[in-house]
């Protein structure tokens, strides 16, 4: 019930512009303005008031602020604004670097991850290395060694 | 679709024309904010330069020029609202009028009091109607215009531009605008 006034409102709204507009006349809208006050007599008095300052009234001031100039030579800082911030690329620049993008960045991205997955699978290191890694974690020293080696290796 | 992008050459060709209208829309929608049109305008041809691989020419140039002001605008005016929130800004700030010092007479002071109060209440309505009336009224743009650059149905454009012309009328009320008789 709600959607369907809502509804109604946003049409009425939409035929008042044309009427605003003038692109209703006679028949049409006299039956706009009847539906119209039947469902919000306030949508006809704003229509009205409308109509009015149309001519000469508020809506004829936008004219004057139309007539709003940008300050001389605007656009010559533009020119110089942008060059300042570098320029803007040129056509070739832009071509290889969406060529880049599209396929170094790209490719070399699908790489990266091939050879870290690569990586991670044969990862198999020697004996020695775990038992260097440890002590350096740990702060043991050398004749420590066999006591590491006892802790790690035995079982194995 | 567009066979050949954009080119640096066609925009400096077409920046003379562009550049008085987009800057007009800036303006009116910047009005009271503390934001300076100027720049406005020229940070958004810096971004139609940058981003003009882009345009694919499925509108014309002027109507995606002008979305893409239309955005930077917005945009700005958030940050803004944002800023002034958090540092208890003053809300609209009066601008210097720009009407000619020549102009006088009680004619002129009429036209000079009825545009400050235009300017003033349309600086006080929510951005998205200040745009719809500022494309519609300032610019003069079609229908059509307007739905290709907001996105949305002609009927819809017609249905929300009699909304805030309706609360374009209230807020002249507020400023002090009898509705009966001025």
């Amino acid at each position: 019930m709600k959607q369907n006034r809502k509804q109604i409102s946003d049409c009425l709204r939409e035929r008042l512009t044309d009427a605003r507009d003038g692109r209703l006349a006679g028949e049409e809208l006299d039956q706009l303005k009847q539906e119209v006050m039947a469902h919000d007599p306030r949508f006809w008095k704003d229509h009205l008031w409308m109509m009015k300052q149309a001519q000469g009234g508020v809506f004829a001031r936008f004219a004057d602020l139309r007539d709003a100039q940008p300050a001389e030579g605007s656009i010559r800082r533009f020119h110089a604004r942008r060059e300042a911030e570098g320029g803007t690329e040129s056509d070739l620049e832009y071509l290889v670097w969406s060529w880049f993008r599209r396929y170094v960045l790209s490719v070399g991205l699908v790489l990266i991850v091939l050879l870290a997955g690569l990586q991670m699978g044969t990862s198999d290191e020697p004996v020695g290395d775990t038992r260097d890694q440890m002590s350096r974690m740990l702060g043991w020293e050398q004749e420590q060694h066999p006591e590491l080696d006892h802790w790690l290796y035995d079982g194995l | 679709m567009r066979p050949t992008p954009l080119t640096e050459h066609e925009l400096d060709r077409q920046l003379p024309e562009f550049y008085p209208r987009i800057y007009r829309m800036v303006r009116a929608m910047a009005y009271g904010s503390g934001l300076d049109p100027e720049d406005l305008t020229q940070d958004s041809f810096l971004k139609v330069y940058n981003k003009r691989h882009l345009y694919n020419g499925s509108s014309s140039l002027y109507t995606w020029t002008y979305q893409i002001a239309r955005n930077t605008v917005l945009d700005a005016l958030r940050r803004n609202k944002i800023k002034r929130r958090i540092f208890f800004w003053n809300e609209a700030e009066t601008e210097p009028d720009e009407f000619s010092a020549n102009e006088t007479g009680d004619e002129a002071l009429d036209r000079r009091e009825q545009k400050l109060l235009l300017s003033q209440a349309m600086a006080r309505l929510p951005e998205k109607d200040r745009l719809i009336i500022t494309m519609r009224d300032l610019e003069g743009m079609s229908y059509d215009e307007i739905s290709e650059i907001e996105n949305l149905a002609a009927g819809t454009v017609k249905s929300r531009l009699f909304t805030a012309r309706q609360r374009l009328k209230n807020e002249l009320i507020r400023l002090g605008m009898n509705p009966d008789t001025d």
